[in-house]
C-alpha cells in the first residue's frame, strides 16, 4: 500500500473508530474526536464474511471499511454486546473456562474473558474446548450458524508474530484476536515484526484479521489490522 | 483461551507448529492440533513431523508452550510450516523426500 494510502487509512481509522473506548479499552481510544461511527456498512451476520480468506474483499481500503466495521460490531464498549449473552451460570462457567485453559504463567483476566465473551449484538458465544476445535470463542447467531470468531492469547512478548500466525489459522483467517499482554508492551514494534517478516502476497491471506491487544487490568493498549501493512487501530 | 505448542530445536534454531494444546479432563495436554483438522489428518504436518525428527536426531528437542523456557528464542528461529521471510513451507520442505 502507498504511504498516502496509508495515511488516509490512519486518518479515516481515527475517525470511524472515535467513539470506542469508553473506559479505556475501546478500538481507538486515543482519539477525542466527535465523529459518528463508521459509515460503511457491512452485515455482521453474513456467512459470506466467514467463509475464509477468497470471499473477502482485496481492495485495501474495501478490507479496511470491513474490519473496522466488524471490529466495532463486535465490541462491547463499542457497538457490541455490554454483557454476555448467556444465562447467569453459564457465563460464570464461560468465563471459569476461559481462565482456567489460559497461560498459568500469565493467567487471562476476568475482565479480560468478560470483554472477550461479548460480542456482536443478538449472537451468543461458545468457549471451544475438547471435542470443539476452531476458535477459542465462537458467536453464534441465529440458528446456531457461527456469525463471528475470536481468538484468545495470553502472551509476554516472544513469538508474537508465530503467535498471531496461528491465531489466524483459528479464526479461519477472518475475525479477530484478542490478545493480553503486560502493561508497557510496545504493541506497534510488534505488530511492525509481524508485517515485515511477510511481504505483501503474504500478508493478504491476513486481510480479514485484527488484533486487539489489552493489558490485565482491561486496557487496550494496541489494535491493527493483521493483513494491512502499518495500519494500527 | 488457547495455547500453542512448538516443537523447538535449539540446536538448529528450527521449529515447528504443532497446533493448540487440548487438555483431558485431568488438565494435562492430551493433543495439539493445528486447525480444525485432527493433525494426523494433516498428510503435510505429519510428513513434515517425521521429517523434522529425522532432520534432528540427536538434537535436544523440546515441545514448546508460551512462557515456558526458551520459548521466546522462538522468535529468532526458523518455522517449517511458516510465512515469514526465512521460514521454509511445507512444500518447499518437503520436496523430494522419500520419507
Amino acid at each position: 500500500m502507498s504511504r498516502g494510502k496509508t495515511v488516509v487509512l490512519v486518518l479515516a481509522v481515527a475517525a470511524a473508530l472515535a467513539g470506542c473506548g469508553a473506559g479505556g479499552s475501546g478500538v481507538g481510544g486515543s482519539t477525542n474526536s466527535s465523529a459518528g461511527p463508521p459509515t460503511v456498512s457491512v452485515p455482521m451476520q453474513s456467512t459470506a464474511a466467514l467463509d475464509g480468506p477468497s470471499s473477502l474483499p482485496t481492495d485495501p481500503l474495501e478490507v479496511f471499511k470491513r474490519n473496522v466495521t466488524l471490529a466495532a460490531e463486535s465490541c462491547g464498549t463499542c457497538r457490541g454486546q455490554k454483557s454476555i449473552n448467556l444465562p447467569p451460570a453459564e457465563r460464570t462457567a464461560a468465563i471459569r473456562r476461559l481462565i482456567d485453559d489460559s497461560n498459568e504463567n500469565f493467567r487471562l483476566s476476568e475482565v479480560n474473558a468478560d470483554a472477550a465473551l461479548r460480542g456482536p449484538q443478538d449472537t451468543r458465544p461458545q468457549v471451544a474446548g475438547p471435542g470443539g476445535e476452531g476458535a477459542d470463542v465462537t458467536f453464534l447467531g441465529a440458528g446456531g450458524t457461527a456469525a463471528f470468531r475470536r481468538e484468545v492469547k495470553c502472551l509476554k512478548g516472544g513469538n508474537f508474530s508465530g503467535e498471531m500466525s496461528r491465531a489466524a489459522r483459528q479464526v479461519k483467517y477472518d475475525g479477530e484476536v484478542f490478545v493480553q499482554m503486560p502493561a508497557g508492551t510496545d504493541v506497534g514494534r510488534l505488530l511492525q515484526r509481524f508485517w515485515g517478516g511477510r511481504t505483501d502476497a503474504d500478508l493478504a491471506k491476513y486481510r480479514g484479521v485484527w488484533v486487539t491487544v489489552h493489558d490485565p487490568d482491561g486496557k487496550r493498549i494496541g489494535a491493527g489490522m493483521l493483513g494491512l501493512r502499518g495500519m494500527t487501530m | 483461551m488457547s495455547l500453542t505448542g512448538w516443537l523447538a530445536c535449539s540446536q538448529c534454531a528450527s521449529c515447528l507448529a504443532l497446533g493448540t494444546a487440548y487438555r483431558l479432563g485431568d488438565q494435562r495436554i492430551g493433543y495439539f492440533q493445528d486447525g480444525y483438522t485432527a493433525n494426523s489428518g494433516q498428510p503435510e504436518l505429519t510428513r513434515a513431523l517425521w521429517k523434522f525428527l529425522a532432520d534432528h536426531a540427536t538434537h535436544p528437542l523440546r515441545v514448546l508452550l508460551p512462557d515456558t523456557p526458551g520459548y521466546d528464542e522462538l522468535d529468532q528461529f526458523r518455522e517449517i510450516g511458516g510465512d515469514e521471510r526465512g521460514d521454509v513451507s511445507f512444500a518447499e520442505y518437503l520436496d523430494g523426500w522419500p520419507g
